[in-house]
């Protein structure tokens, strides 16, 4: 008897997925669920994004925006979870932080957002923006991104005064030697995927600068990665870490408590992405930080940015609601409350006109001025230069930088090399 | 059942035993077959099906997004067979794989020796040497993260005490050894648990012959506990052998790989390359490959195992 019990649940347990399994089906014939893919970092919560569903919901009756969450923990971009979500089936409607546009248009998972949209009038080079042709994001914001920070205070107490703002690398060197000398760590950097900063803004700075179609070049087979002029640029970053101007035990160090450290001033100097703004502007220190572009080697400022074909926003091709989509992506990214709320919490400035605004710290101002006054403004070198770099590329200029950090290489030239075999390899 | 004083009633009778006996037997079978159908589907649509799949797709050239993919025949395991990094990858899994299963089989013979002893707190002390086989070793990747930071709680620890800070998981020498001694921490419950069970299995009468004969401890776990876990034994290094040598988690959540791909087993390289660089089809070559390489590794090891089981024993 107790068998015969025993089997009948069994047979109960493995009907019940089956059955529970099957996916809810709308209640009423207009109810709609739209999923909003969304990214989680120390500036972007969830309450936040939750903020901007509520509204959105509000103004459309009958419409639930689905979270779902992806994490900054481990990645530097919804890709990847994106890409899990495809092989499942469960695809959210609207994506962001998404960067592989060339990729993912190719395969034709995006949907193409229509560029004659009144809205849309305001983003400036909206056209600019397109990807064969056709335009699948917008860039309503502009995330500057080769940025140092410096802690006024402890640049004060090194001896430096606003005169040594370095501006080229030799610059750069005598600043932290000064810092060194008084005792304190000229640069935090840190690990998880800090890194991949190191490269992208130690080397970008210059190397986008003097190529700004890199990517072009490089697949084109024009130029290679394993080139003097960029050994030069890779010897100067390897300069800096022999001569210890980096915090020790970085790469033990996961990207929110490097942000901390900082704030806590355990270093005079942070590389970091314009989104450290928004922190620094929610936190309570009794110093002022001050910012100044990733040096050159002839000093012109390459005020390096996010950059590619929108600011991270698409919708998927496949969306039941693609129109639907759209609007919530513009409600996040064009209205006048949830889109400038959007740029303050993430440290992000306005690209469209007349330009979104919010209450700006010092710091913001600060930065608003040099990306105004910068004579160069190239994306970063794990965006597209020209072309769009290969996918994964990044995992190579962080252990690049990995290695350049902890000395564990046998050359320089061996290390860029590497970046031409997966070039090589992937083509 | 009614009498059986005539052969007609016996045979009757026969007849009816047997089929009660048919009759119970297929139950049982049909019993059998609906408490081992779940599993059995699990396994075969998760795991079968899926390296199924993973050999199919290692054919081709497709990166996991488009809708169609190349035919490329075997350029793909071509290709793994000649990258620095794959192989690269497959020192640093062997460095886990050989250390690990060596390290946690003498912890465990060793502590189960000494859980084998009768004493009030032997059930507490089972309990808590076990206790890290039940935490999952993404969580323990994250808390050890935090602990081992260079800024963590323990480096705090080390200078209060007037000790230099160890960078543990942010240089190239130090992090293979921390996430290594970190794995041996998590798996030696789990050793420890099989090596006791062997240990039950053991008859005490040798161990009183040998006390009369006047054995030491040393010489009784020699000629007598250590060739009696060979059964133990066999099974705990395959079950750590092949475990070890598809190590992910705890190497995804504290490293990443790195640094500089130091602890970069072969499992995050094809999360690597079938993840970050879309590259689907090279990932499911290079998984193939250590699907063969780790099958033919648990054969041999099972093999030359079972003959030190058979020698010991007899």
């Amino acid at each position: 008897m107790s068998k015969k019990i025993l089997l009948l649940v069994l047979c109960f347990i493995m009907i019940l997925p089956m059955v529970f399994s099957q996916g809810a089906e709308d209640g009423a014939d207009d109810a709609i669920t739209l999923k909003w893919q969304v990214w989680i970092t120390p500036n972007l919560s969830l309450e936040f994004y939750k903020e901007i569903s509520s509204a959105f919901e509000a103004e459309n009756p009958g419409v639930t925006v689905e979270i779902v969450e992806a994490s900054a923990t481990t990645s530097s971009s919804s890709a990847d979870f994106i890409r899990n979500r495809l092989a499942s089936g469960d695809v959210p409607d609207l994506w962001m932080n998404f960067q592989d546009v060339p990729a993912f248009a190719d395969a034709g998972h995006l949907w193409a957002i229509p560029a004659d949209d009144p809205d849309l009038q305001v983003v400036n080079n909206l056209l600019a923006q397109e990807y064969n042709g056709k335009l699948y994001s917008f860039a309503s914001n502009a995330q500057p991104q080769g940025l140092m920070y410096y802690n006024k205070k402890l640049w004060a107490q090194s001896g430096l005064t606003e005169a040594d703002i370095p501006y080229t690398w030799d610059d750069l060197k005598a600043v932290s030697a000064k810092i060194k000398a008084a005792g304190f760590t000229p640069i935090v950097t840190g690990g998880e995927w800090v890194p991949l900063i190191l490269w992208d803004y130690f080397l970008g700075s210059e190397l986008s600068k003097e190529y700004p179609n890199w990517w072009t070049l490089i697949n084109s087979g024009e130029k290679k990665w394993n080139d003097p002029q960029v050994l030069e640029m890779v010897q100067y970053l390897d300069d800096l870490v022999k001569s210890g101007y980096f915090l020790e035990g970085a790469l033990s160090i996961g990207y929110a408590q490097l942000e901390q450290a900082f704030l806590n001033e355990q270093g005079v100097m942070y590389p970091m992405g314009s989104w450290f703004t928004a922190a620094e502007a929610g936190a309570e220190n009794d110093w002022d930080c001050g910012v100044f572009s990733m040096p050159t080697k002839d000093g012109k400022v390459n005020l390096t940015k996010s950059g590619g074909y929108g600011n991270g926003y698409v919708v998927y091709a496949e969306s039941e609601h693609p129109e639907l989509a759209f609007e919530l992506m513009k409600k996040a990214n064009l209205d006048p409350v949830y889109g400038a709320k959007s740029l303050q919490v993430d440290g992000l400035f306005s690209n469209i006109t007349p330009p979104l605004t919010y209450p700006m710290s010092p710091l913001q101002e600060e930065l608003l001025a040099l990306v105004g006054s910068a004579e160069y403004s190239r994306p970063v070198l794990s965006h597209p230069l020209g072309e769009a770099p290969p996918m994964g590329v990044a995992d190579y200029f962080q252990s690049n930088a990995e290695a350049i950090l902890t000395q564990s290489y046998s050359s320089l030239e061996d290390l860029l090399q590497k970046i031409d075999d997966f070039v090589a390899e992937v083509k | 059942m009614g009498s059986v004083h005539t052969l007609p009633d016996f045979l009757e009778t026969l007849k009816r035993i047997q089929y009660m006996k048919l009759n119970t037997h297929t139950n049982t079978k049909i019993q059998n077959l609906i408490l081992f159908s779940p599993g059995f589907i699990i396994y075969v649509g998760l795991i079968v099906f899926s390296i199924i799949l993973c050999f199919y797709y290692s054919f081709f050239d497709w990166d996991g997004i488009r809708k169609t993919m190349d035919f490329v025949g075997f350029t793909n395991y071509i290709r793994a067979f000649t990258n620095n990094e794959f192989r690269s990858s497959i020192v640093t899994t062997f460095y886990f794989a050989i250390f690990g299963t060596v390290v946690v089989n003498i912890a465990g013979i060793v502590l189960a020796v000494f859980l084998n002893q009768k004493s009030p707190l032997t059930y507490f002390y089972r309990a808590a040497f076990f206790f890290p086989q039940l935490i999952s070793l993404v969580a323990i990747g994250f808390i050890f993260k935090g602990l081992l930071s260079y800024i963590g709680i323990v480096n705090t620890m080390l200078v209060n005490a007037g000790f230099a800070k160890i960078d543990f998981i942010g240089t190239p020498d130090n992090a293979p050894l921390t996430v290594l001694l970190i794995s041996i921490w998590q798996t030696t419950g789990f050793a420890t648990v099989l090596y006791l069970a062997g240990l039950q299995a053991i008859p005490n009468d040798l161990y009183d012959a040998a006390k009369v004969d006047g054995a030491n401890a040393w010489v009784k776990f020699r000629y007598i506990t250590f060739p009696w876990l060979a059964p133990s034994f066999t099974a705990v290094t395959v079950f750590l052998f092949t475990g070890y040598m598809k190590i992910f988690d705890i190497i995804f959540v504290m490293t990443g790989g790195g640094p500089a791909e130091k602890t970069q087993s072969v499992a995050v390289y094809i999360m690597k390359i079938g993840f970050n660089q879309f590259r689907i089809s090279y990932a499911s070559a290079v998984a193939i490959y250590m699907t063969i390489l780790v099958m033919a590794i648990a054969l041999i090891l099972t093999g030359v195992l079972r003959k030190r089981e058979e020698l010991l024993i007899s």
